[in-house]
């Protein structure tokens, strides 16, 4: 008796198995996703792109019908985690999330990628950089600098990141429409944090930032800003004017979206597309970046693409100007 | 009172749920080889912004100060420092469980830990403003100083082999300066590998370097050695004694000091703040050649230093809205998330939100310490296994801890390439510590060096003319002219070589 009662239990069992199988290879055949997206963020874990990347795990579920999972990838100034994207196979399961660094560097040095095996499902949002100084020193906006710094050539020194960081290259392109790049000496630290603590010390005179890392300093005025890299100016520092209001047009701004390879089949990154669209349409994701400050600025697929094209190619003059260009 | 008012708002079930959550999953996190610190807080963050404030703060603080005690478990159970600020506790603490002093090793270690974080959390309580302005006064040229005396410590480390362990620590520099210049961008001895464009990953080095290259060198012992289970000591012998704890008490309090003012410089952290505390001790201590074969001290100063550099590294943040080390800076993301703005205006507009914190940071230790007591009898447990069966598992932890770091294959490959050039230095009696500390060390030396000729338009008098920076170099001069005559090291080195 208890044999045939565990035969059945176990044919039973093995019937649902093999349901649960049948049910998902017949899902998979007819649509995708059939399974869980990686999305890769080429950054260490817990910084700001990666949270930025993080808002959008919420939504998937709902409106692209499978769980995104972030795996992080840092290196080489995010160029590790962009080339392992380019090299996966094109299915639309594995996602790129980075910053205008992938424009950057291809250029920087040997990287496993070119900038046109990506397409741009989705622009999720754009930082503009800031250049801050100490709240008592005397210049209050960029043509004071570009005229202390005539005078005073290799005195003036401004903190970034580090090499090639899209802050720096950011910040060098201000000062490079300023006119004044070569007199300047960028000082790259290891991360915002020190930088910030030398402007503040006085060691350095200036920093290229975005502004959530000083808002604080700015309020307490500590520090104060000079100008806005990009075509506006900041909700938050409204009285703040952009570089190209100074007459300056530091247009660079640091965007953040999702990628996928080119040669991805056009019915996913159609999916693809529409799901991410919504997913940043959603009152959720609205609210979430509105807490994490991360501006939001949405373009689409081939709008995104064509930015991506556009600032690679602005990136090769500023680049050549800055000394870096390696290729 | 508002503090009192604070404390009782604190002080409920679900907070100190979070807390214990927190310093719990910290310790694991800790623990787990290539599971950082920072890791293990950003693994929690996206759950912490769904908390309410005070949770999501006890949830975070606890991680922290565990996550810091956690990488030791590892390194004395298995010589493997499951983050970079518990490999100076690997050098004594494995050894001590070797010799079957697992217990007393781990049981310093959270002692240890504990009394750190509380040195450092009084110290942010009491002075965190003036500190917070302190660090202010250390630029490139500073750094340099500090980073420079610090270096010079190796020597200290070298062991009865001065020549032997400067080499070493030549190696740990060379290897150190792989990858791209941090400063014009250049890649460095990378040929032409682009994994290699920010040099070795830290932790490839690390367990290839400890943990790898012990289970070859382990493997080399002849006979039925790996597969009879170690004796360990009894229980009740192999606690840690008060008196053992209290004859460390100036260790630990000079080393908890150490480590919050390493915590209150930006871009330092704990392996920094670590090795200089161990180093520092050892040059303090009566007996400084039993260093490295399993002496208490040498546990102690590394576990308070490492937890001296939380409350350190939430000075500068609280106070000027600067993270001091890499996981503050992600504290700071969770904070802002939660409305707490860290900066120069939150002591005078946000005052309950700074309380808070504090009593989250005490708690968090007191927690850490009735959790850590609870564990530490089945966690010594491990090391009664059979080396048959626990040296594979060391080995998957540590290829599945290399690539967990960065998601990198190649991190494995270098990892397993670190172990058996580990293995040549110990087979050939080079000292593991001053290749370590030199390769820990050795790009802070660099970038601070060429930043700070940098700022100051290739004048290299900036060295002299900057009080801070100056004061460390003759202090470092003086150190070494001082130590060269007092150990004769020098002579019998010289005489060694005439002979």
């Amino acid at each position: 008796m208890l044999k045939l009662k565990s035969v059945v239990v176990g044919v039973v069992i093995l019937a649902l198995f093999l349901g649960i199988g049948l049910l998902g290879t017949r899902i998979e055949a007819n649509e995708y996703p059939s399974k869980p997206i990686e999305m890769v963020v080429p950054y260490a874990p817990g910084g700001g792109t990666h949270i930025a990347a993080e808002i959008l795990v919420p939504g998937a579920e709902e409106f692209l019908g499978q769980p995104l999972q972030i795996s992080t990838k840092p290196g080489a100034g995010g160029a590790i985690g962009a080339t392992y994207v380019a090299k996966s196979k094109p299915d639309g399961y594995t996602l790129l999330y980075t910053t205008l660094s992938l424009a950057i560097a291809p250029y920087l040095g040997k990287v496993g990628y070119n900038i046109d095996d990506f397409v741009g499902i989705a622009q999720c949002s754009d930082v503009a950089a800031v250049i801050a100084v100490k709240a008592d020193s005397p210049w209050d906006n960029a043509k004071d600098i570009q005229e202390w710094v005539k005078e005073n050539p290799g005195k003036f020194s401004w903190a970034h990141p580090g090499v090639g960081s899209s802050l720096h290259i950011q910040g060098a392109n201000a000062f490079f429409e300023m006119g004044v790049l070569k007199d300047t000496k960028d000082v790259p630290f290891k991360g915002t944090a020190p930088g910030v603590a030398a402007v503040l010390g006085g060691h350095v005179q200036a920093i290229s930032t975005f502004l959530p890392a000083i808002a604080e300093n700015v309020k307490a005025k500590q520090l104060k800003v000079i100008g806005v890299g990009g075509p506006s100016r900041l909700p938050e520092l409204p009285e703040v004017k952009t570089f190209q209001e100074q007459g300056y047009p530091a247009m660079l701004t640091s965007w953040r979206g999702v990628f996928a390879s080119k040669n991805t089949p056009p019915e996913i990154l159609k999916k693809l597309e529409m799901s991410f669209a919504q997913i940043i349409s959603s009152d959720p994701y609205k609210e979430r970046s509105v807490k994490l400050g991360e501006p939001l600025v949405y373009k689409n697929m081939s709008e995104f693409t064509s930015m991506l094209r556009r600032d690679s190619q602005a990136m090769e003059t500023l680049l050549k100007n800055m000394g870096l260009y390696k290729q | 009172m508002e503090l009192l008012d604070v404390f009782y708002s604190i002080l409920t079930i679900s907070n100190i749920l979070f807390l214990c959550l927190g310093v719990i999953g910290g310790m694991i996190g800790g623990a787990l080889p290539g599971i950082s610190p920072s890791m293990t807080i950003a693994l929690l963050l996206p759950m912490s912004l769904y908390l309410p404030t005070s949770n999501a703060i006890m949830l975070l603080i606890g991680a922290y100060q565990g996550a810091m005690y956690g990488g030791s478990i590892s390194a004395i159970l298995i010589n493997t420092p499951g983050t970079a600020s518990a490999a100076a506790t690997a050098f004594d603490g494995y050894e001590m469980a070797r010799q079957g002093k697992t217990g007393k090793a781990i049981g310093m270690s959270l002692a240890a830990s504990c009394s750190g974080g509380f040195i450092a959390s009084i110290m942010l309580i009491i002075l965190a403003k003036h500190l917070a302005l302190v660090s202010l006064k250390f630029g490139p040229a500073e750094y340099f100083g500090i980073m420079l005396f610090a270096l010079t410590l190796i020597a200290g480390v070298c062991g009865d082999n001065l020549l032997k362990g400067l080499m070493a620590a030549t190696l740990g520099l060379l290897l150190a300066t792989v990858g791209m210049d941090p400063v014009v961008g250049t890649e460095r001895l990378t040929f032409g590998l682009f994994n290699l464009y920010d040099g070795f990953s830290m932790l490839s080095v690390f367990i290839g370097v400890f943990a790898l290259s012990e289970i070859l060198v382990q493997l080399r012992t002849p006979g039925k050695d790996l597969d009879t289970t170690p004796e360990i000591l009894d229980y009740r012998q192999d606690r840690l004694t008060f008196k053992e704890y209290w004859s460390q008490k100036w260790n630990i309090l000079i080393s908890g000091i150490i480590g919050c003012f390493i915590g209150i410089l930006p871009g330092l952290g704990g392996s920094t703040a670590s090795f200089i505390a161990y180093a520092e001790a050892k040059r303090r201590s009566k007996t400084p050649e039993k260093f490295g074969t399993g002496i208490i001290d040498g546990v102690a100063a590394a576990e308070s230093a490492n937890n001296g550099v939380c409350g350190g590294a939430l000075i500068p943040m609280l106070a000027l809205g600067i993270p001091g080390d890499v996981v503050t800076a992600i504290l700071i993301g969770a904070f802002v998330a939660q409305g707490i703005k860290p900066g120069p205006l939150l002591f005078t507009q946000n005052l309950k939100d700074v309380y808070a914190i504090y009593f989250g940071l005490i708690l968090s230790i007191i927690a850490l310490f009735i959790i850590g007591m609870l564990a530490l009898r089945f966690i010594a447990k491990i090391v009664s296994i059979k080396k048959s069966i626990l040296f594979p598992c060391v080995f998957m932890l540590c290829v599945v801890g290399t690539y967990s770091a960065r998601g990198n294959l190649f991190d494995c490959l270098m990892m397993i390439l670190f172990g058996l050039f580990g293995y040549f230095l110990r087979r050939h009696k080079f000292q593991i510590a001053p290749f370590i500390i030199a390769y820990i060390l050795g790009p802070e030396v660099e970038l601070n060096y060429r930043l700070a000729l940098r700022i100051s338009d290739m004048n290299y008098l900036t060295f002299i003319q900057k009080p801070i920076s100056l004061f460390f170099i003759v202090f470092t001069v003086l150190f070494v002219v001082f130590s060269v005559f007092k150990k004769k090291v020098f002579k019998q080195w010289v005489s060694k070589g005439t002979n």
